[in-house]
This record gives C-alpha cells, sequence and structure tokens, in this order.
C-alpha cells in the first residue's frame, strides 16, 4: 500500500486545487456552482483530445485550460438573470448535461471514454513516474493558490466580497455584479480545466465517470469544512480526497467486512452525511472568513492596527 | 440635477405610481413625503433601476438614465440608501467605504490585480478618501470594526458615507431618520446640508415632518401613487389635501 | 411520419406521469417550504427499493407496493424531522446543500445493501395493447393509470381534508397561518410524507415500466425540475402537465437525436424555462 502513497498525495493535491478554484467563486464571490467538475472534466477531455492529436503538451494544456474557462461564459450568462438557488439547478444540469455529451459522443469515445492520452515521464521507472507527478501536482496546486489570491485580495477581492454580501448594494455603488460574477466563473472553471488537464495526462486516459456530476460534491464537502480561507479551501478538499482514496485500500489491511461496492456507498453516504452535518455548525451558510486580509498586503501599516473596543464615541445611539 | 418625468409602475394589476414627476435640483435638498403605500420607495426604486418603469424617463443632468440598471444608473452619477441599511456585513467599516469608492470596472479591477505597483497607489488614495469619509461622518473610531458589528445609527452613517464615495451628483437617501434619536438625527441632518452644499442633489423620504419642513428646501407628496401637490414647506403646511391624505380620506 | 410522432406521443405521456409524480413531491415541499428539494430523487429510489425487498416477504405483490409507499411516507416524516426541521429557518442555500447530502445518504443506503446492478420486480405484467400500428405496452398503461389515481387522490387531499387546507394556507401566507395556529411542524412533517409517498409510487411505477437501480432517482430528478419548474413551483396541477410537457418534449426529441441525448433536451428546457418563464405555465409570479 505504501506504493500508492504518492499516487494518493497527488490525487488529494490535484482535489485541493479544485477546492481553491470552487473556493473563489463559492466562499468569496457566494456563486452556488453545483457543476464545477464539468469545467474539470473539459480541461481534461480537451487536452485529450488536441494530445491524441498530435499537439504538443505545451500548447495543448493552455489551450484546455482557456477552453474550460470560456465554457464558462454561458454559466456566467445565465448567473447575471437568475438568483442563487436556481442557477445552482441549472449549473448542476449543465454539468450532467456535459457528462451525457462526453459519454456519448463519438469524437470523446464513447462510453469508453480517450485512452492514450500521451503520459509525459510515463516511461520512466514507476517510483520516479510517481514522484515527479506528485511535484507536479505540487506545482499545480502552488500555481492555482497564486491565481485564486490575485483575485481575491486587494480592490478585487474586496468587490467580490460586495457582491457576495449584498449584491443590490454592490450594483448601487456602480458595480456590475454580473460581470464580476462571469469573471470569477471563468476563472474558477479555467483553474479546474488546468487541473483536469494535468489529471488527464497523469492518468492517461478520461472517460465521463470520472467527471460524474456528483464528484463536484466531493469538493463541496471538503470546502465546507475547511472554511472560505484559501487555505482552508484547499486542505478540506485535499483531506478528502486523501482519506477518501486510502479507504480504498483497506481490504489490503485485511478489513474485509464490507465489498468493494459497499465502501464505495459508505463514502458516498459519508459525503452526504459531511453536508448536513457541517451546514448545522455553520448556520449562516458558507461565510466564516475573516475580512481582513484585502486590506492588509498593501494598505499602510496603520490600517491593521485594531480598533479601539469603543464604539461610536461621536456617536451614541442605541 | 435628477429628472423623473411621468414615471407610472404597474405591479400586475396594481398601479403602484401614476405619472409621478420628480426634479431634484442641484444644491437643494428635496423631500419626498406621503402616508404609507404612496410609492415614495417605489420612485426611487424606478430612479436607481431596481424596478421597471412601464413609462416615464430619468435624466441626470439631461443625459437619459438607462432603465432596469442599478449599475447604470450608479454610473450615471446617482447614489441612494436603502430604508434598511444594506452592509457589507463582513467587511470592516474602511472596507465597505473603500470598495464603493474603488473604479467598479471588473475588467479593470482584474487588469490592476497584476499591476501591484498602481494598485497600491490607487488604494492608498481611496483609503485616505474613505479615511475622511468616515471623519466627516464621525465614523473614525469604529474604522476596523466589521459592520455587522455596528450599532443601528452607525449603520445608516456608513450606507450614506458610502453612497458619498462615490462622489454622486444626486443623493436619494430612504428614510434616514427612521429609527434614529434626536441627537443622531440632528448630525444627519447636519450632514445632509453639508452635502447639498457641496452641490449635490439630495432627495429625500422621511416621515419625520418636523425633519422635512425644518431642513427641506421643496417637498413633493405623494399619495396612492399620484403626485398630491409640491410646493416649499410653507406651502405644504398649509395644503388641506396633505392632511387629509395623510388621514386616510382620499379613498 | 405521422405513426412515429403519434408513438412518440404516447410514450411521452406515459413517461410524463412518472416524471409528474415526481415533480409533484418537488411542488408540494416547495409549496409549504419555499424551496426546490433535491432529495426527492433519493425518496424515489428508497421508495421503488422498499417495494423490491418487501416483495418476498409479504408475497402479493400489491401489498408489497402498500408496505412500499407506506415506508417511503414514514422515510419522508423521518427525513424531515431528523434532516431538514433543524434547518427550518436556515437559508434558502443551506437546505438546498442539506437536501443534496440527504439524497446521497438515501441513494447510497440502497446501493450499500443492494448493489448497483439493475433488478426488476417481478409483477408479472407484460404485453401490450395496440391500435392501428400504435403500441401501448401494458405496464405503461397500467402505471399511467396509477399515476391519473394518484393524481386524484392528491387532489381530493388537497382540496378537500383538513390538512389539505392547512397545507394551503402554510403555502399561501406564512404569518397567517402561523395566527391561525396551524402547526406549521406537523404540517410541514405530513408534506414531507406525503412527497415521500408520492416518490414511492413513483419509484414503483417507474421500476415495473423499466428497472430499479440505486440511479434512478438522481435521473428522473432533471426532467423532473424542468417539469416543476414548467408548471410553475408549488402548483399541483402544474407539475402533472409539466411532467407530461416535458416527456413528450423528451420522446420528440428521441426522433432527432439518439435517446442518450434525452437528459440534455430536460437541460435545456430547464434553463430555457427559468430565463423567460421562471413563473412557469400555471404558477403564480416567483422572483427567481
Amino acid at each position: 500500500m505504501t506504493t500508492y502513497l504518492p499516487a494518493i498525495a497527488t490525487i488529494a493535491l490535484m482535489y485541493g486545487a479544485l477546492g481553491l478554484s470552487l473556493n473563489i467563486q463559492v466562499g468569496r464571490t457566494g456563486i452556488i456552482n453545483f457543476g464545477h467538475v464539468a469545467f474539470f472534466g473539459v480541461g481534461a477531455y480537451a487536452t485529450a483530445l488536441l494530445s491524441i492529436g498530435g499537439m504538443s503538451l505545451a500548447l495543448s494544456i493552455p489551450l484546455a485550460t482557456a477552453l474550460g474557462g470560456l465554457a464558462a461564459l454561458p454559466l456566467g450568462w445565465i448567473a447575471a438573470r437568475l438568483t442563487s438557488h436556481y442557477l445552482a439547478i441549472v449549473t448542476i444540469g449543465f454539468a450532467e448535461a456535459l457528462r451525457v455529451l462526453l459519454q456519448n459522443l463519438e469524437v470523446t469515445g464513447g462510453p469508453g471514454g480517450l485512452t492514450g492520452v500521451p503520459r509525459p515521464f510515463g516511461d520512466l521507472a514507476p517510483d520516479l513516474f510517481a514522484g515527479i507527478w506528485l511535484g507536479v501536482a505540487a506545482a499545480l496546486l502552488a500555481v492555482t493558490y497564486v491565481m485564486s489570491s490575485i483575485v481575491t485580495r486587494g480592490l478585487l477581492g474586496l468587490n467580490l466580497s460586495s457582491v457576495r454580501e449584498d449584491e443590490p448594494a454592490a450594483a448601487m455603488l456602480g458595480r456590475n455584479v454580473a460581470a464580476f460574477k462571469t469573471m470569477v466563473l471563468v476563472w474558477g472553471s479555467a483553474l479546474a480545466a488546468l487541473t483536469g488537464a494535468c489529471y488527464a495526462h497523469w492518468v492517461g486516459f478520461v472517460s465521463a465517470e470520472q467527471f460524474d456530476p456528483r464528484v463536484t460534491f466531493y469538493i463541496w464537502a471538503g470546502i465546507i469544512i475547511g472554511g472560505a480561507s484559501h487555505a482552508g479551501a484547499w486542505l478540506g478538499a485535499a483531506a478528502i480526497a486523501a482519506v477518501f482514496e486510502l479507504t480504498r485500500f483497506l481490504s489490503d489491511f485485511g478489513i474485509t467486512a464490507f465489498t468493494d461496492t459497499q465502501f464505495a456507498s459508505l463514502r458516498w453516504i459519508a459525503i452526504g452525511l459531511i453536508l448536513i452535518i457541517t451546514m448545522k455548525f455553520r448556520p449562516e451558510g458558507l461565510l466564516p472568513m475573516r475580512s481582513r486580509h484585502h486590506l492588509r498586503d498593501d494598505a499602510d501599516a496603520s490600517v491593521t492596527q485594531p480598533a479601539p473596543a469603543t464604539k461610536g464615541v461621536p456617536v451614541s445611539d442605541a | 440635477m435628477l429628472e423623473a418625468q411621468n414615471v407610472s409602475v404597474r405591479f400586475g394589476g396594481l398601479r403602484v405610481l401614476h405619472d409621478v414627476s420628480l426634479t431634484l435640483p442641484k444644491e437643494r435638498l428635496t423631500g419626498l413625503i406621503g402616508p404609507n403605500g404612496a410609492g415614495k420607495t417605489t420612485l426611487f426604486d424606478c430612479i436607481t433601476g431596481f424596478v421597471t418603469c412601464d413609462s416615464g424617463t430619468v435624466r441626470v443632468n439631461g443625459r437619459p438614465v438607462p432603465k432596469v440598471s442599478p449599475h447604470r444608473a450608479a454610473t450615471a452619477g446617482i447614489a441612494r440608501t436603502f430604508q434598511t441599511p444594506r452592509m457589507f456585513d463582513q467587511l470592516t467599516t474602511l472596507e465597505n467605504l473603500v470598495v464603493a469608492g474603488s473604479r467598479p470596472s471588473a475588467v479593470r479591477a482584474l487588469a490592476m490585480a497584476f499591476r501591484s505597483r498602481a494598485h497600491a497607489a490607487e488604494l492608498r488614495e481611496l483609503i485616505g478618501l474613505a479615511r475622511e469619509t468616515a471623519e466627516f461622518m464621525g465614523l473614525a473610531s469604529v474604522l476596523d470594526n466589521r459592520s455587522d458589528a455596528l450599532s443601528g445609527g452607525q449603520r445608516k452613517l456608513l450606507e450614506i458615507g458610502r453612497a458619498l464615495m462615490r462622489k454622486p451628483r444626486v443623493l436619494l437617501l430612504d428614510e434616514p431618520m427612521a429609527g434614529v434619536n434626536p441627537a443622531l438625527a440632528r448630525t444627519i441632518a447636519a450632514k445632509m446640508h453639508a452635502v447639498v452644499a457641496g452641490g449635490v442633489a439630495v432627495g429625500v423620504i422621511e416621515h419625520n415632518m418636523e425633519f422635512v419642513m425644518k431642513h427641506c428646501d421643496y417637498v413633493h407628496v405623494l399619495a396612492q401613487g399620484r403626485e398630491l401637490v409640491h410646493g416649499t414647506p410653507e406651502v405644504i403646511r398649509r395644503d388641506p389635501q396633505v392632511l387629509e391624505a395623510y388621514l386616510g380620506g382620499t379613498s | 411520419m405521422v405513426v412515429p410522432v403519434l408513438q412518440a406521443l404516447i410514450n411521452g405521456v406515459t413517461d410524463g406521469m412518472l416524471i409528474g409524480l415526481t415533480a409533484l413531491g418537488i411542488s408540494l415541499v416547495y409549496a409549504v417550504q419555499r424551496f426546490p428539494n433535491v432529495s426527492q430523487g433519493g425518496l424515489v429510489t428508497a421508495g421503488a427499493y422498499a417495494a423490491y425487498a418487501f416483495g418476498p416477504l409479504v408475497g402479493t405483490w400489491y401489498l408489497a407496493i402498500g408496505a412500499g409507499v407506506l415506508s417511503a411516507f414514514v422515510l419522508g416524516m423521518l427525513g424531515y424531522l431528523i434532516v431538514i426541521r433543524p434547518f427550518r429557518t436556515a437559508p434558502l442555500m443551506t437546505l438546498l446543500i442539506v437536501t443534496i447530502g440527504l439524497e446521497f445518504v438515501l441513494d447510497y443506503t440502497v446501493s450499500f445493501f443492494w448493489g448497483n446492478s439493475l433488478r426488476a420486480y417481478d409483477f408479472g405484467v407484460t404485453g401490450e395493447f395496440s391500435v392501428g400500428g400504435l403500441y401501448v405496452s401494458r405496464v405503461a398503461a397500467y402505471t399511467s393509470l396509477v399515476a391519473l389515481a394518484t393524481m386524484a387522490v392528491v387532489a381530493t387531499v388537497v382540496r378537500r381534508t383538513r390538512i389539505g387546507r392547512e397545507m394551503r394556507a402554510l403555502s399561501d401566507d406564512k404569518p397567517l397561518a402561523r395566527v391561525a395556529r396551524i402547526s406549521e411542524n406537523r404540517t410541514l412533517m405530513l408534506a414531507w410524507g406525503a412527497a415521500g409517498a408520492l416518490a414511492a409510487v413513483a419509484g414503483i411505477c417507474y421500476g415495473v415500466k423499466s428497472q430499479l437501480s440505486p440511479l434512478m432517482g438522481w435521473n428522473l430528478l432533471l426532467p423532473s425540475f424542468a417539469a416543476a419548474i414548467l408548471g410553475g413551483l408549488g402548483s399541483f396541477g402544474g407539475a402533472i402537465l409539466g411532467g407530461v410537457v416535458v416527456g413528450v418534449g423528451m420522446e420528440l426529441f428521441t426522433l432527432a437525436m439518439p435517446a442518450v441525448f434525452k437528459p440534455i433536451f430536460a437541460f435545456l428546457v430547464l434553463t430555457l424555462l427559468l430565463l423567460v418563464r421562471p413563473q412557469g405555465l400555471l404558477g403564480k409570479a416567483v422572483r427567481v
């Protein structure tokens, strides 16, 4: 089982990256996106098709990333027109519709998916391969972290928070709420597609099952547990993925009370319970983050000094 | 200057506003009064694009304001507050003000995110402006408090401050005095006069007659979706229709 | 040309009835609680498997169906009491996430005990009716009759009984219903029970028509949401009508496209509808 550890760590880091890219939408902007995995899939299929067609990975991966972002544009357009819970239903439907397409179109290999996706470092020794890809996954996480932070700090981050906190008020301050939402949907989806592209080249094949709409809720469970900070989001998503991947090997330890299918079911039951129970401790929803981060980096030092504890000295109304 | 002309709004079969016109001249404080359900807030909603008006036009300094789009109404120079203050709860007072003052374009904000030096300069400037505004509104001591921890009165002040950060041409205030103690009400009134003196056209919905009569330069009275009368406070005070409307005798 | 279209209409109507039943459950909960219940799919699956499990125990198929519907009724109420009630005053989004969690718990509890392979009831209903080149399988005919009968029962309960009046009161005006001393808790619990029972009827009919799988309820969710929104969320007649329209639409869609693409049609209907006419065909105006 120790031979699987690098692979489990790799998948955990990739899920961590997905947690980050989902969190900038959900935790930071308040967009309820239940279709995140669709963009993970777009990235994976896009780079698979392009690279099988002979394109160099140096080109196919960036293209897949861009395509993932573009695929989110229609959702942005819809997000401008629906309140969040209806958008949420549309995003699940979007992911399901995409899965159906990928699973049944000839060009995407039908139910069998696409095999023979180029695997860089594939001819190295297995240990070396695993080690290098663990490094790639760590780099991917780092890139995603930086790209997520860029949109959530400073003035842009403040703007996203204002959209999350109160859309009418943000609009009345001149903010085009739809434009901000679209931007974050595109940004987060492109990052998810980048993760998908890396994933495809790591495992060497893609199939629609890997991108089942329900997989989104793995990531959701992770960021709900982790809270809306970047660190919480990636750690939460990575932890869930790691624990769940580890349970695949329980039978290797002689824990054979259940079949593999039953273990799979138990994992999903656990996801369901996590979604329910964690929400109980987050009555206000997904917004447990502190907001000071926005102005810390660039502002002058006095801004972050603690404020006087007394409120309303000049204006002492009740 | 804001001119709303012949504004009509229907909700289903219900006529909420019927051919109402409102002019808010520059450097004047204009009051909008009327019994509950007269359509005052709906008129503000219509001017700011939260409600679609079925007919009528809104102009700021002669330029038409696009309908059904609060952010474009805001870009045209209109700022407003809401009956119940709408805060960005998890942001501090300072952050509320800074975000209000920042340039609203999403594309520009994204571009700035990659230009740390320009961004830092812009942020410094906004923080300076936000501090001045907080000083002016009497919120300097709660700059770093989260806005959901502010008192009701402070939230009202912050909401006005946030609107001022936009440097508006027109400021619409929806019941700024409601639920506010007399001392704070005097403070708010003083701020309003200062804003008006600064060249802004201010419109205020208010139930506090004493305030309206004492501070407003001009008053419009709405009842049941129609404009009843308009005139200086002296004229309004003496108009028998106004008293009748408030006592519910018009139907 | 005419025959295939007519045949598609027939298939669409019989499928649509079952979509409508599922949509009816969604609409019922929406009417009293004002949120879209995603766990309706899990109730469909659980109800269908409950009847399957009771089959060998009770011997006769009608008893098995009765036991399945009854256990889904209880399951719906338990789901409300244990999972939903603690979140009754929570924001809409929280409820949405919680019902997704409940959906997973229900679906995968079924797959835990019965596995993922397809199963079938053994009710021995085979054969078909044919009129002038058009076919209706006997199963489709019977399930449609059951669906119609169920709708009639729901309509009667909602219109004629005290609990139905209380549900409507709660749906129309919550504060007023509270003043009238309607027990919100009890009414919601019964609404969830009814949603469970409806889900079971839909699930059992669906299982009789084709097969049972742990995914059956989840797969019904997309067309059912399309149907519920098409009919106007909270409108009971609308849910059925919406179901039939979506069912027929999906069948007509398969005249031009492979049948596997049906969910795409449901997705397009759902999305376009929300954008164009969110209040649905029969619904009152709602803000989306």
